[in-house]
């Protein structure tokens, strides 16, 4: 998390208008494809139903079927690993790649590692790691984090990514998109042929087959895990699909949701390490199943969230998000959903603000493949948030005082009164400006009302007397 | 130090244990029958879907005719070299005597570095799918997944006759599915090129993977 508070944050993001917009338009693009490819399924809506089934299905068996997956995966000849928090994770990683000797590793895009800190980690032994993902490519090489969990440089121009590769790479500046991507990819070939080690996440894992489901439009996915000779994905314990047909399902809706496409270019399994008979593929496969707070969301009333796929649709939606960036969260997980994930994953101490980056508008409800209800998750964690003393002092002591009058009818109706008195005695106009003091940064925006002349008891009892 | 598996697993009993029953229901998902796609499903799909992802779909009549498409594509592109699967993991009866007659120097194996510079590699779906215009890859023996990854046109050759509706259906024919699956080391679903919109959603081919897919389908209808 960052060390920077929320508001800084924000307004950070807000003196860069050119980055919002870019942030903005890329968002509303992004789910105006969705919305039009999703009603390329013949229903929808019962697409979605059958996929929360789903998830919930697997979510209230999860023990089962990651026992299943460990079974089938094992079978299969590759390892398979388990991490109570991020420090093991990170731990079970670094063993690997020290037992093989790994100078070079070669990463596609993946939350989970981002989440766990898994690069710094693996630098700090001396260990080369590039991210392959263009998006999260530019990022590392701009020394940048990424805005979007599905568009990781959203936030930047070809400019910007032009002067990147000139003074990182050494490459001819251009801002021409098709040069851009072939810098990458000559840049990446000659990774990806020379890495020892590859890295990924999860989309899927599958029960029945103890295979990983990885899905890249680029190709990264496919190449970090067929040239390097050791494979290790990185799973989130809540990312798995009881049968190949629930994962067709679940496909139906990832891309869909995420980018507007019916399937992504590369839809991959992959079932364990090389068969004997094979010539290439790895040598090594392991999976690392990590908690890291996953268990304790599950105990708690904000389990729903386990059932998120990792789309972005909601992060699109929002209308919080659109205006503020990505990069304002402080967290790997932005948006919506990352309102409702750092505070499970890092504490709600670290992150009480994100429940309260919200409008409650219910777009990300509407707009969520397995119909999540983000509003209300994010309502609970507001109410865990006040449990534990992280609302600001100001706010408490305005709820204790609302308090106070609102439970006690004799009180709000004096209150009421006053307040009538007040706009009778200023004529309103006080309250047509900003108002004083601290209290002026809510009247920047908007505007504060008059309160009315009568309370609303003495018309009531007005219009009794007229009846 | 307990055991972090049994721990984890541990904490997942206790925390279903606990959890309100609406929550987390318990019931086993029923698929609707209007979750899969209508009517329809079959190869003229499967060349619009696939088209419009920008590969380019060549049909023929017959497996020989397949074989002499790919070879007249190695001629007319210039193709010195290929990196193909093995004659008889891609089934086309022919294919070995064509591509000998357009003078292509075949690799069906090797090191990843020697085999980067090759212009083009050759393999058989084992199906296509229509609704997304997808094709389906499993590697093995003799079935190399560099095949359809490092060479910048990948050309497939699939069945005409072995083109589903969507995914489900294609699992369904498999019978054991899992079985299938789990047999390979990889399988993959192919739409298209190698993609990305990373820069200014921008759409580019040929970021990592081959920036031009060929498929050639042979028979159907």
């Amino acid at each position: 998390m960052s060390d920077v508070p929320f508001k800084e944050r924000v307004n950070a993001a807000l003196q860069n208008p050119d980055r919002l917009r870019a942030i903005s338009s890329g968002a509303e693009a992004a789910f105006v494809k969705r919305n039009i490819v999703l009603e390329s399924l013949p229903d929808p809506d019962a697409t979605r139903d059958l996929a929360r089934q789903i998830r919930a299905h697997t979510i209230a068996h999860l023990d089962r079927y990651l026992a299943e997956f460990e079974a089938n995966l094992t079978a299969n000849g590759g390892q398979v690993h388990w991490a109570r928090d991020a420090d093991e994770a990170r731990q079970i990683v670094l063993d690997i790649a020290t037992r093989v000797g790994a100078k070079r590793v070669a990463k596609s895009k993946s939350m989970v590692t981002e989440e766990i800190r898994l690069n710094a980690a693996l630098e700090a032994q001396g260990i080369e790691v590039w991210e392959t993902d263009l998006g999260e490519f530019i990022a590392q090489q701009a020394g940048d984090h990424p805005s979007h969990i599905i568009v990781p440089v959203m936030h930047l121009t070809r400019q910007e990514i032009g002067r990147v590769f000139h003074e990182k790479l050494g490459a001819p500046y251009t801002d021409e998109i098709p040069e851009l991507n072939l810098i990458a990819r000559r840049t990446l070939r000659e990774v990806y042929l020379s890495a020892d080690m590859g890295i990924t996440g999860c989309n899927f894992a599958v029960a029945e087959t103890g295979s990983i489901c990885l899905v890249t439009n680029e190709g990264n996915g496919r190449m970090v895990t067929a040239l390097p000779r050791v494979h290790v994905a990185v799973m989130g314990m809540e990312r798995i699909v009881p049968t190949l047909d629930d994962l067709s399902v679940m496909l139906q809706l990832l891309a869909r949701s995420a980018t507007g496409q019916k399937l992504t270019v590369y839809t991959s399994l992959v079932n364990g390490p090389r068969r004997p008979d094979e010539e290439h593929g790895p040598e090594e496969m392991h999976v690392v199943i990590v908690d890291n707070g996953r268990s304790r969301a599950l105990a708690s009333d904000l389990a729903e969230i386990l059932y998120c796929i990792r789309c972005g649709a909601c992060l699109n939606v929002c209308p919080v998000y659109r205006a503020i960036g990505g990069h304002a969260y402080g967290s790997v997980y932005p948006g919506p959903v990352g309102s409702v994930v750092s505070p499970i994953l890092g504490g709600v101490p670290a992150f009480a603000d994100l429940p309260h980056a919200s409008s409650l508008c219910g777009a990300c409800k509407d707009a969520c493949p397995v119909r999540i209800d983000l509003p209300t998750l994010l309502l609970r964690l507001r109410r865990e948030t006040v449990k534990q003393g992280q609302q600001p002092g100001w706010l408490s002591a305005g709820m204790k005082g609302y308090r106070a009058v609102a439970t006690s009818p004799g009180r709000f109706r004096l209150a009421a009164r006053l307040g009538a008195l007040f706009t009778r005695l200023t004529g309103g106009r006080w309250f047509r400006g900003s108002l004083p003091g601290p209290l002026g940064a809510w009247t920047r925006y908007r505007e504060f009302p008059p309160f009315a002349r009568k309370t609303f008891q003495q018309r009531w009892q007005e219009r009794s007397r007229h009846d | 130090m307990t055991n972090a598996r049994e721990d984890i697993l541990r904490r997942i009993r206790a925390a279903l244990d606990t959890a309100p029953v609406d929550a987390l229901p318990d019931a086993a998902p029923v698929r609707p029958a209007n979750t899969t796609p209508r009517a329809g499903g079959g190869l003229e799909q499967f060349v619009e879907e696939a088209s419009k992802l920008a590969a380019e779909v060549i049909r023929v009549e017959s497996e020989q005719a397949a074989a002499l498409q790919v070879a007249a594509l190695c001629e007319e592109r210039g193709w010195r070299e290929a990196l193909v699967w093995d004659w008889e993991e891609i089934g086309v009866a022919g294919l070995e005597a064509a591509l000998a007659g357009a003078g292509v120097e075949v690799h069906h194996g090797g090191d990843p570095h020697a085999l980067e510079p090759v212009p083009v590699g050759i393999t058989g779906a084992e199906a296509a799918i229509a609704d997304t215009g997808t094709i389906v890859l499993r590697s093995g023996a003799g079935r190399s997944p560099l095949a359809s990854l490092l060479p910048p046109v990948h050309v497939a050759l699939v069945d005409g006759t072995r083109i589903f509706p969507e995914m489900r259906a294609y699992l369904e024919s498999l019978g054991d599915a899992a079985g299938h699956v789990r047999a390979a080391s990889n399988l993959v679903f192919i739409s298209g090129p190698s993609r990305t919109a990373d820069i200014e959603q921008t759409l580019t081919l040929g970021v990592h993977g081959p920036r031009e897919l060929i498929i050639v389908v042979y028979g159907g209808d």
